[in-house]
C-alpha cells in the first residue's frame, strides 16, 4: 500500500480490478450483503450474471471471492466483453453439462447482444429467458412489474446498488486512513495529505461525519455513483490528486489545517466527477446557515461550546482578518473552519443534521403528503399564488394540464398556454421504487426516486430531489421560474392520452405564460345554436 | 463579361425556374414562418381553408386595432351581415363586455402568438391552426412549401395530418370550439404542374415525419415538432442537393454548448459550406442547361440597371451572382431564414461573426428521436438511432466515434476530431436525457425512444 496508490483512486487508475491485485483487493474491498447473496446464489446452482456500470465493481467481487476461495465450484467469465461470444456459450454449456453454476461479468450492451444467442442452446436457452426478463426490471416503480425468481440464471445489476449508505462509506474512509497510506518520507503532519490522513484516522466520528457529506452530494448528483466514483472522492478529500512531489513542497511552510482538509479539498473547484461536482453544488456546510455558529466562528475562531475531536492549535478569527481589510482571506478562513468543524468538532453533527433536513427528498414524505406537494408545485409552477384568486376553481385542483403552441423557438417560459381539463388528483398516485425480493439487501438502500402515476394511462413523472426541490420552490414563491423540461412532456403526454378519449366542451383558461397573468377563463357550454363561451366558475 | 441581373434573377427565381426545379418548392422569401408553411400544408391535405378566410378569427383577435379604418368593436361585429351570427353566438352578450374583451386578448394570444394574422380580408390569416376550422387564407402558399411537405409524407402521412386537423379533442381546438363555423373548404392554389420526382432523402424524410406524428402526444405539440423536424428537413434538403439520394453530410452541433470554446463550431460551419457549394455547383448546372442560360451570357443591363460582372463557365456566373446580385433569393437564404426561427441554424443573425451551421435544440432532439422510433417499439440503442439520422437524413452528430469522422473528412470537412465529436454526442444525450426521452445504460452506453416516450 502507498501514498500514490490512495491519490490514484481518485484518477480511477487503482479501482480496475483487472490491474488490482490481490493485496489492493482485499485492501480496498468494502464488505456489502452482496457478497453473502452471491454465495448463496451459486450455492443453490444458479447462475449469476453481474452487470452495471465501468467501476461498480463487477469484477472485483468476482475476483475477491475468487482471491478468498469462495468460488471454487463454479466456472468464471470475468469479462464477456473480452471473450468470443462462441467461447461463452460453450464455457456456458459445459458448466452446465458438469453442474457447476457460472458466474459471469457482463456490460449490459454485450450481454444484450448475447442473449439471442442461447435460444438455439437447448441448455441454456431458459436462462437467457430469465435474464432477458430480469434485464433492467430488477427495480421497478410496481411489484406487479418485478420478474418471477429466476430458476435458472440471477441477474445482478450493480448499476441498481446504492452506495450511498454512510456507513458503507465510513468503512471505505476508515480504510485509507491508516499509516501505510503516508506519504513517505515525511512524517504525518507535515504535508496537507499527511494530516488528512492523521486527522480521519485518530478522530472517531471523522469517517461518518465525512461519509454522510460524500452521501448527500451523491444524493443530490441525480445519477447513479458507482464504487469507482466513490473512491474517487475519497481519495479526492484526503489528497486533492497531489503527486508526491508537490506535497513535499509543503514541507515547512508551517500552514494550520485551514484550506486543505478533507471538506475543502472536497468543494475544489477543479475535481473532476459527477460526486464531486454534486459536492461543491450541494453539500458545502460553509454554505449552511447556523446563525449561532456562525457568528461564533467568525469572531472567536471555534465554537462557543463543545468541543474538538482533534488536535487542533487554536485558529485565529476571520473577524480579524476582515478587520485588517483582508476580506478574501476572512471569508476564506471562515468557510475552512467550518468545513473544519463540521468534521472534526462534536458541533459537526448539527451542521451535517440541517444539512439533511435542507435536502428535500421524496423519502422524506409520506404518499399522501407527497402527491400534494408535487400537485400543488406543478399548479404554482404555471400559475403563481398571487393570481390564484381570480381563476376558476378546476384550475386550482388536481393537475390541471396547460399546453402550449408555437412554431417559434420560443423558451417555454415565454409562451402562452391554455388548459381546458384538470386530471383529478384521484387519478395519480405515488409509486416507490420496488427491488426483487431475492435480491432485497444485497444491493443497499432503494433509489431515491418516486413517480408520480396517472393510474388510467400508466403514464409516470418519475420525481427526482432536484424536480421537488424546484417545485417545492415553485409552491412557495412568485417570481420567473424555469419549467423542468420533464413537467411540459408530462403533461404533453397526459393530455395526448386525454385528446384520445374524446372529451368536449367544458372550460378554457389562458396564461399570458407560466407564472405570469391569466388572461382569460371561461365555460364552454352548448346553446341552442352551437357552442358558447360562458363566465367562468371562479374557484 | 457584365450580365443582367434581371435576366438571371428570373431565369433562377420564376415560376418553372432554375430554384423551383432544384429545390421542388419556392425559395424566394425570408420572412415566411413555421405557422405559414403549417397552414398551407392543412390545407394542401385538407384541401384549403374555410371559405370565410379566417376573417372572423382576425376580427375576433384584432379588437385594439383601430389605425387605418379597421373597426372590430363588440358593437360592430354583432352587427356584421356576415360574421355577426357567429361572433353572437360565441360570445353572448350576457357575458358582460369586460369578460368578451378578456376573453378576446386570450384567444388572440393563443392564436397570433406567432404574429400570422393580419386583418381581415388580407388574407394573411395564419394562426396557431389546429383545427381545419381554425386555418385561414394565407399569400405565402404560393411557395408551395406545404405541397412540397404534403408529398413527402405520402398517404400515410396525409391520412394521419388529415385526421389530427379533423380532431376537436386537444386543448386548443377544445379551447377555441365556440370561435369554429361549419364552413366547407377551398383551395386558392392552382394544382400542381410540376411535380419533379422525390429523392430517397425527401422519402426518408417524409416516413420519419409520419412517424413523428403517429407518437401519442397532445396534437400541439406534435405540430410543433413536425415544423421543427420539417425546418430542419428543408435546411438538410438544400446542403444535399446534388449529393447522392439528395442527402447531405451535415454536421449538427448542440445548441445548449455555447460561449467561445464551443465544441465543433468550425467544423459545422465547414460541413455548412461545403452542402452550399453543392447546392451552386447544381443550380449552375441546371441553369446552364436552361433554354434561357444564352440569354444571360449575352444581354448587358439597360443603363442604370442592376447588373453583375459574371465569368463565363456557369459556376462563376453564379459565383458572381452571390456575391453581387442582391435581388436574388438563394435557396439557403431561404432555409436558413426557416430554419433560425425553427431554432436550428446558428447565427441567428448575419451580423455574428460566425458562419452559418446547423444545431439541435432540445426540442428538435426530441422530435428526431420520434421520428426514428415509432410508437410500441423498444427503445434504441442511442449509437444506433444516429446512424439511422445519417444514412436516412445525412445528419451527423458524432455518435458514431468511428464512421462520423471518416464521413465528415470525405465531404471535405477538415481536423474533424473523434473526442470533440463523441463529446457532442454526449452533449445532445444529455439534452435527450433531461426531456426524457433517453436513457444512460449501466455500461456506458444509452438508450433513446421506446417506453420512454
Amino acid at each position: 500500500m502507498s501514498y500514490d496508490l490512495l491519490r490514484d483512486l481518485y484518477l480511477g487508475a487503482a479501482t480496475n480490478a483487472d490491474l488490482t491485485t490481490f493485496a489492493h483487493r482485499i485492501k480496498f474491498h468494502v464488505r456489502t450483503p452482496l457478497d453473502r447473496v452471491l454465495l448463496e446464489i451459486v450455492g443453490s446452482g444458479r447462475d449469476v450474471v453481474l452487470t452495471g456500470n465501468p467501476g461498480d465493481g463487477k469484477s472485483h467481487i468476482v475476483r475477491y471471492l475468487q482471491d478468498r476461495q469462495r468460488l471454487p465450484q463454479c466456472e468464471v467469465e470475468l469479462d464477456l466483453s473480452a471473450a468470443p461470444e462462441a467461447r461463452v456459450i460453450e464455457r456456458w454449456r459445459r458448466a452446465h453439462e458438469a453442474g457447476r453454476p457460472l458466474v459471469l461479468c457482463a456490460n449490459e450492451g454485450p450481454l444484450k447482444a448475447l442473449l439471442p444467442h442461447l435460444e438455439g442452446e437447448p441448455r441454456l436457452a431458459a436462462a437467457g429467458r430469465e435474464l432477458q426478463g430480469q434485464l433492467g426490471h430488477l427495480v421497478a416503480a410496481h411489484p406487479g412489474d418485478l420478474p418471477s425468481e429466476p430458476g435458472a440464471a440471477v441477474l445482478i445489476d450493480l448499476a441498481d446498488r446504492t452506495l450511498l449508505d454512510p456507513r458503507l462509506v465510513a468503512d471505505a474512509i476508515r480504510g485509507v486512513t491508516t499509516a501505510e497510506f503516508l506519504p513517505e518520507g515525511v512524517s504525518g503532519r507535515e504535508t496537507s495529505a499527511g494530516r488528512n490522513i492523521d486527522l480521519l484516522g485518530q478522530a472517531t466520528s471523522a469517517p461518518e461525519r465525512l461519509a454522510r457529506v460524500i452521501a448527500l452530494a451523491g444524493q443530490r448528483a441525480g445519477e447513479h455513483i458507482s464504487f469507482r466514483q466513490l473512491w474517487a472522492g475519497v481519495s479526492f478529500a484526503i489528497c486533492a490528486g497531489k503527486m508526491q512531489s508537490t506535497l513535499r513542497q509543503e514541507i515547512g511552510l508551517q500552514e494550520d489545517e485551514l484550506g486543505a482538509a478533507p471538506l475543502d479539498n472536497l468543494m475544489r473547484g477543479n475535481a473532476q466527477g459527477a460526486l464531486l461536482r454534486a459536492a461543491r453544488q450541494y453539500a458545502d456546510p460553509a454554505e449552511v446557515p447556523m446563525p449561532q455558529l456562525d457568528e461564533d466562528l467568525w469572531a472567536r475562531g471555534a465554537p462557543a461550546s463543545g468541543e474538538w475531536e482533534a488536535d487542533f492549535a487554536p485558529f485565529a478569527s476571520p473577524a480579524g482578518a476582515w478587520a485588517q481589510g483582508l476580506h478574501g482571506l476572512a471569508l476564506d478562513r471562515f468557510r475552512s473552519l467550518k468545513r473544519l468543524v463540521t468534521l472534526f468538532h462534536s458541533a459537526g453533527d448539527s451542521v451535517l443534521d440541517r444539512m439533511e433536513a435542507n435536502q428535500d427528498r421524496p423519502g422524506r414524505h409520506a404518499d399522501p403528503a407527497l402527491l400534494d406537494l408535487i400537485l400543488h408545485g406543478v399548479r404554482r409552477l404555471y400559475l403563481a399564488g398571487a393570481d390564484e384568486a381570480g381563476a376558476p376553481g378546476w384550475v386550482l385542483q388536481g393537475l390541471p394540464l396547460w399546453t402550449n403552441h408555437t412554431y417559434q423557438d420560443t423558451p417555454v417560459n415565454a409562451r402562452p398556454h391554455v388548459a381546458v381539463t384538470s386530471v383529478p388528483a384521484t387519478d395519480l398516485e405515488i409509486r416507490r421504487p420496488v427491488r426483487a425480493p431475492w435480491l432485497a439487501g444485497a444491493l443497499g438502500p432503494l433509489p431515491e426516486l418516486a413517480w408520480l402515476h396517472h393510474r388510467p394511462s400508466g403514464i409516470a413523472l418519475p420525481v427526482t430531489d432536484a424536480l421537488l426541490a424546484t417545485l417545492r420552490k415553485a409552491a412557495h414563491t412568485p417570481g420567473p421560474l424555469m419549467i423542468p423540461e420533464a413537467i411540459p412532456r408530462f403533461l404533453a403526454r397526459l393530455s395526448g392520452w386525454e385528446e384520445g378519449r374524446g372529451s368536449l366542451g367544458g372550460a378554457m383558461a389562458v396564461l399570458e405564460r407560466p407564472r405570469g397573468a391569466l388572461l382569460t377563463a371561461a365555460t364552454i357550454r352548448a346553446g341552442a345554436n352551437g357552442l358558447a363561451y360562458g363566465a367562468a366558475d371562479v374557484g | 463579361m457584365w450580365a443582367d441581373e434581371a435576366i438571371l434573377r428570373d431565369l433562377l427565381m420564376a415560376e418553372g425556374g432554375v430554384f423551383r426545379g432544384v429545390v421542388g418548392f419556392g425559395t424566394g422569401t425570408t420572412v415566411i414562418k413555421g405557422v405559414h408553411v403549417m397552414n398551407d400544408l392543412a390545407q394542401c391535405v385538407l384541401g384549403g381553408a374555410p371559405a370565410g378566410e379566417g376573417d372572423l378569427l382576425c376580427r375576433v383577435i384584432r379588437e385594439d386595432k383601430i389605425e387605418g379604418g379597421e373597426d372590430n368593436s363588440d358593437a360592430r361585429l354583432r352587427a356584421d351581415a356576415a360574421l355577426g351570427p357567429a361572433y353572437s353566438r360565441a360570445f353572448p352578450e350576457t357575458l358582460g363586455a369586460r369578460e368578451i374583451t378578456q376573453l378576446r386578448a386570450g384567444i388572440g394570444a393563443l392564436l397570433s402568438f406567432d404574429g400570422g394574422m393580419y386583418r381581415a380580408g388580407d388574407r394573411m390569416a395564419s394562426g396557431l391552426a389546429t383545427h381545419r376550422a381554425l386555418l385561414g387564407f394565407e399569400g405565402f402558399r404560393r411557395f408551395g412549401v406545404g405541397r412540397y411537405l404534403a408529398r413527402v409524407i405520402g398517404d400515410a402521412g396525409r391520412a394521419r395530418l388529415g385526421d389530427l386537423f379533423e380532431s376537436p379533442t386537444d386543448p386548443l381546438t377544445r379551447a377555441l370550439a365556440p370561435l369554429m363555423v361549419e364552413e366547407a373548404l377551398r383551395e386558392t392554389q392552382p394544382p400542381s404542374t410540376q411535380a419533379s420526382s422525390l429523392s430517397e432523402f425527401d422519402i426518408c424524410l417524409g416516413a420519419a415525419l409520419t412517424t413523428l406524428i403517429s407518437q401519442p402526444l397532445t396534437k400541439p405539440t406534435l405540430l410543433r415538432l413536425f415544423l421543427l423536424a420539417s425546418s430542419l428537413g428543408i435546411c438538410l434538403k438544400l446542403l444535399g442537393v446534388g449529393a447522392p439520394g439528395g442527402r447531405p453530410t451535415a454536421l449538427a452541433t448542440s445548441a445548449e454548448d455555447v460561449g467561445p470554446g464551443r465544441l465543433l463550431r468550425q467544423e459545422a460551419v465547414q460541413s455548412f459550406r461545403r452542402g452550399i457549394e453543392r447546392l451552386d455547383a447544381e443550380i449552375a448546372r441546371r441553369a446552364s442547361a436552361h433554354p434561357a442560360w444564352k440569354q444571360v451570357l449575352l444581354t448587358k443591363p439597360r443603363r442604370g440597371a442592376p447588373g453583375f460582372d459574371a465569368g463565363s463557365p456557369p459556376e462563376e456566373v453564379i459565383a458572381a451572382a452571390r456575391r453581387s446580385a442582391d435581388s436574388i433569393y438563394w435557396p439557403d437564404t431561404f432555409a436558413i431564414a426557416l430554419g433560425r426561427k425553427a431554432g436550428c441554424v446558428m447565427p441567428k443573425r448575419d451580423q455574428a461573426g460566425w458562419g452559418k451551421h446547423l444545431v439541435l435544440t432540445g426540442d428538435v432532439v426530441e422530435a428526431l428521436i420520434l421520428m426514428f422510433v415509432p410508437p410500441g417499439c423498444p427503445a434504441e440503442p442511442w449509437p444506433n438511432l444516429w446512424d439511422r439520422v445519417r444514412t436516412e437524413l445525412g445528419l451527423v452528430i458524432g455518435a458514431d466515434d468511428f464512421g462520423d469522422p471518416q464521413v465528415l473528412r470525405s465531404t471535405g470537412v477538415l481536423h474533424v476530431s473523434a473526442e470533440d465529436l463523441a463529446k457532442n454526442s454526449d452533449n445532445v444525450l444529455a439534452m435527450a436525457i433531461r426531456r426524457g426521452v433517453a436513457r444512460r445504460l449501466p455500461d456506458s452506453g444509452a438508450e433513446a425512444g421506446g417506453a420512454l416516450q
